[in-house]
């Protein structure tokens, strides 16, 4: 079976939706499942390297490691739960085939096996989220999707400096190509790559102190939306920005920086949220500030420590998707988003939910957020980043401070609004947060499953 | 991931907690779930056999006791509440996380302290001591303590006091007797953690005189009782982790006598202040003599069982020829008498100054609850050593060696012993005469009609004066120096300073999530050519 179907599958399906507007949402929710039950049978025989019939440098490749396998099944099962969501929502038709679209972006970028790939799929995926934020057609919508354009599209150009600079003085793009060629190049240039890279994924990864653009896109598009940004589009850049620096073999003082980089982008990020009046801007600083402990994972070349971060991913993104969608919730009942709605709504369920996702993004035992902080500590702690450990377990006590308020304001007296949630919305939200208690109780087969995508990713492409 | 041995110290701590559960289970309450769990995590701590498991327990009791306060609690007291608790979780974390990164495994039998680098030793220490400071609430991680107490259900301070303090005592003693062991701990940190226990328990028994909540009051004892038991578990041998043991079955007991006793006040009269109340006796004199009995336990008195516990923590520091620590000990046990007055005036005695038309009928369940902490200290107070007999188990299997007695009546100090039962009945008998002679005198008394009928300094009181002596009791302490000092200091405005400080840092970073494309753009290209700068050689 060739791995091209996981991207040509959504592609066609888009085009075919064109002609079945009345049936859109249930062919989105087909292919999802389709694709998963394929992702189910391909990772059997890993890894897969496909080439397209051109000459370099156009070769068009294609890599199916257990790194990249665990990235597209995670993204095409949160996809899955996502339009099946949508499913019973009188949402607009154009989210699905966005959906698909992103879907697509970001199947490509962890799968291309060359950067010039990259490059365009960065570009889809891009495009998709551009379009994602101004779905909702007001002033606000709109002047996030402008800014996050001219953002985007500079960190477009700083991609494209790398790969020009990398083609004129190496003449290949084949990602595995440059990395046993990447000594050719002299210090400077290769600095420049490197550099240029990190400005460009950095822009998307939302990174400090390239991401003073990203809260205001969370805020300005609706809570759902900000699910797909904080739960697929980052996490695919991430892996595809270290998945690069591992398979080019790059200097351990650029990786020391990026994890400066990353516990820098934490605090920030966890000291803007405490004085925050906005729901949504909380949880996009939420999200800021775990992006910057990913960024800190990945950046040790240590087995543990990748593990660790790996896990984070799965459990951020599931967690992320939980809340957003909870929040999605609160946003249609009362149609805005500040803090002050936590103090009027009255559902019992979805403040177990809430319980759940907010101990879990803190690490709290026993959710799932505690193996992956555990690991990634343990770890940081066996390489001697005792500094490091620290900074973690300090700034997460910020992070307690306004998680804990916000559940605090859940109690308040104020007379309450009850609200309602379709069965199936309440089935999915149930079934995240079973999980995310399932996989801090019983972590054994996700942590094996994580220390083998930690040592592909590590090791290089072939393993 | 969870392994569990099930010792008798664990043994020990949680049948505390079981049997305090179990006296209030009988009281109408809410949260039986919360609770629930709660005394489910305090299992996992007591019977965990590593780490991971003692830290999966430690954090549920922090989240879920979290829960039960934030509902009654002020928005700022339970935020109070859970950053430091989880500081102190993250605390202990990182100890954790150090010791394994150098022993390779989290099982306690596998820890060979040996293994740690020394320089690494010290910062492993002071961890865990945040934690169990913060825990038990010793000065000046104890900010949360009082307002928590106060705040949260009447009844769940009993927890709180009772059992959840404990927690630290009991972390300190696995950590450091049986994980650590005490020949690889430095004396002088541990002089110093002695001294900060008994200070703490200075500070915390005149702040308790001047209140006039009695939950605060009592929040205060707390604080103080927990201080003496940090106090002799730091002397580091094992008379002080028996004489430790001791007075945390003691205080457990009496804080479960004490705050059930202050709740059913406050269940009756609806009055939490000292101010508000006063001549109870007549109406209540069962809840009266409970007190009693509690008071004469916390003041650590003879003949009832809070004498046995002074009396170990006494002979250990004698024996220790830790003077200083015995005198300051001594001064802030003598500071308790105080407050236990106040307990027992402020409520009881005095003139009532309060229509008795609104007070509610108490339930029997609340007595239950009291009889069982009266009747574990007397049983105590007459076979001191039935409690030996259960340490020296804990005592052998930490490696120590066990404390002999000739007989269960009789409690050994070392170089001292007395016994429990010939005090009580001696007792008994001075008792029974007194209370003949009281009632043979009892024709010739003259009962006080009105509040008012009485002749104050040759002066007559008019009604608006407050005649009841606790309503003042403390404020003449402020005359004297240094009790001025420890009265109008306070750790809050350190921890105030710290809060302010980070939210107006997050007011300013805040800022740049605000600006306008350009200028994001402006330090995209800024940022960019700065690395380029410094980065090209």
């Amino acid at each position: 079976m060739s791995i091209l179907y996981f991207i040509a599958i959504p592609l066609l399906a888009s085009f075919l939706t064109l002609f079945f507007k009345n049936y859109l949402r249930y062919i989105s929710v087909a292919i999802n499942a389709i694709l998963l039950v394929l992702a189910y049978f391909i990772i059997e025989n890993l890894p897969i390297t496909e080439n397209l019939s051109f000459d370099s440098p156009l070769a068009i490749s294609f890599v199916l490691t257990k790194g990249s396998a665990f990235f597209m099944t995670l993204f095409i099962g949160i996809s899955f739960l996502f339009s099946l969501y949508n499913i019973t929502q009188n949402s607009r038709r154009d989210i699905f085939i966005l959906t698909n679209m992103l879907l697509i972006g970001v199947i490509g970028l962890v799968l291309s096996g060359d950067i010039f790939n990259i490059y365009i799929f960065f570009e889809i995926s891009s495009i998709t989220a551009y379009i994602l934020t101004s779905l909702n057609r007001d002033a606000k919508a709109y002047n996030g999707a402008i800014k996050y354009m001219i953002i985007g599209s500079i960190a477009s150009i700083f991609l494209l400096i790398a790969i020009i600079t990398i083609y004129l003085n190496i003449g290949t793009l084949n990602l595995i190509t440059i990395g046993e060629r990447f000594g050719y190049m002299g210090a400077n240039t290769q600095f420049l790559v490197l550099l240029s890279l990190f400005i460009g994924f950095g822009i998307k990864t939302e990174i400090f102190p390239l991401n003073f653009w990203a809260v205001d896109i969370y805020q300005a598009t609706s809570s759902k939306i900000n699910t797909l940004f904080s739960s697929i589009l980052s996490k695919a850049y991430i892996f595809v920005f270290f998945h690069i620096a591992y398979l080019w073999n790059v200097d351990s003082k650029y990786l020391l920086f990026t994890a400066m980089i990353g516990v820098i982008s934490f605090g920030i990020a966890e000291v803007s949220s405490l004085t925050s009046k906005d729901t949504k801007r909380v949880f996009a600083y939420s999200t800021l500030g775990q992006l910057g402990v990913l960024f800190i994972g990945f950046s040790y070349n240590n087995i543990t420590i990748m593990t660790g971060a790996i896990f984070l991913v799965f459990m951020h993104s599931i967690t992320k998707l939980m809340l957003f969608l909870s929040l999605d919730i609160l946003e249609q009942r009362f149609g805005q988003s500040s803090i002050e709605i936590f103090k009027q709504f009255k559902s019992p369920f979805l403040i177990i939910i809430f319980i759940i996702g907010f101990l879990s993004l803190l690490g709290l035992p026993p959710f799932g957020g505690f193996i992956a902080k555990l690991t990634i500590l343990s770890g940081l702690a066996g390489v001697g980043a005792y500094i490091m450990m620290g900074a973690i377990l300090v700034i997460s006590l910020v992070e307690a401070v306004y998680l804990f308020r916000l559940l605090s304001y859940t109690k308040d007296t104020q007379p309450k609004v009850k609200i309602s949630i379709p069965l199936l919305q309440k089935a999915i939200l149930a079934s995240i947060a079973f999980a995310i208690i399932y996989f801090g109780i019983f972590p054994n087969a996700l942590l094996d499953i994580s220390q083998q995508v930690a040592s592909s990713i590590i090791g290089g492409v072939h393993v | 991931m969870f392994n569990f041995a099930i010792t008798s110290l664990g043994n020990l701590f949680f049948v505390l907690s079981l049997t305090v559960f179990v006296s209030l289970w009988f009281i109408k309450r809410d949260n039986i779930i919360l609770q629930t769990l709660l005394l489910t995590s305090l299992g996992i701590i007591f019977y965990a056999n590593d780490l991971i498991t003692l830290f999966i327990g430690w954090e549920i009791m922090s989240w879920s006791s979290y829960f039960i306060i934030s509902g009654k609690a002020s928005l700022q007291t339970s935020q109070k509440y859970i950053i430091f608790n989880l500081g102190a979780g993250f605390a202990l974390l990182g100890a954790i996380v150090i010791i394994y990164s150098f022993v390779g495994s989290f099982l306690y039998s596998e820890i060979v302290f040996n293994k740690i680098p020394i320089e690494f030793r010290t910062p492993i220490y002071i961890l865990l001591l945040v934690t169990i400071f913060i825990k038990s609430a010793i000065m000046p991680f104890h900010y949360w303590v009082v307002d928590t107490y106060e705040e949260s259900d009447h009844l769940f301070s009993v927890i709180l006091s009772a059992i959840i303090s404990k927690a630290g005592i009991f972390l300190f003693i696995v950590f450091f007797i049986k994980i650590i062991g005490y020949k690889y701990l430095q004396s002088n940190l541990f002089d110093i953690v002695a001294w900060l226990g008994v200070i703490t328990s200075i500070v915390a028994s005149f702040k308790a005189i001047s209140q006039d909540s009695m939950k605060r009051l009592l929040a205060y004892s707390s604080i103080a009782q927990v201080g003496y038991i940090v106090t002799i578990l730091a002397i580091l041998n094992g008379s002080g982790l028996e004489a430790g043991l001791y007075h945390t079955i003691i205080h457990t007991f009496v804080k479960l006598l004490l705050f059930v006793n202050i709740a059913s006040i406050i269940y009756i009269t609806g009055k939490t202040k000292f101010s508000e109340l006063g001549g109870l006796l007549y109406e209540y004199p069962a809840l009266f003599i409970l007190l009693v009995i509690g008071i004469i336990g916390l003041a650590g008195m003879p003949p009832l069982a809070g004498f046995n516990s002074k009396f170990l923590i006494y002979t250990t520091l004698l024996e220790e020829k830790k003077a200083l620590l015995l005198v300051a000990v001594m001064f802030s046990s003598a500071t308790a008498f105080l407050y236990c007055y106040k307990l027992v005036y402020g409520i009881y005695l005095g003139q009532p100054t309060h229509s008795k038309e609104s007070y509610q009928k108490l339930p029997n369940s609340y007595y239950i609850a009291q009889i069982i902490g009266t009747l574990i200290l007397i049983l105590l107070a007459i076979v001191p050593s039935l409690a030996i007999e259960e340490f020296n188990t804990i005592l052998i299997s930490l490696g120590f060696k066990p404390t002999d007695f000739k007989s269960l009546f009789e409690l050994n100090g070392g170089f001292a012993s007395f016994n429990g039962g010939v005090i009580m009945s001696i007792f008994i008998a001075i008792f029974i005469v007194i209370l003949l002679i009281a009632y043979k005198l009892k024709n010739k008394t003259r009962k006080v009609k009105d509040r008012l009928d009485i002749s104050y300094c040759g002066e007559i009181p008019n009604p608006n004066i407050n005649l009841h002596y606790g309503y003042g009791l403390g404020k003449e302490l402020s005359r004297i120096g240094f009790i001025r000092v420890i009265l109008t200091n306070s750790s809050k405005r350190y921890w105030e300073q710290i809060r302010v400080v980070t939210e107006d840092s997050s007011l300013i970073i805040k800022q740049f999530y605000n600006i306008s494309v350009q200028n994001i753009g402006l330090i995209i290209i800024l940022f960019f050519t700065t690395l380029l700068l410094i980065g090209v050689q």
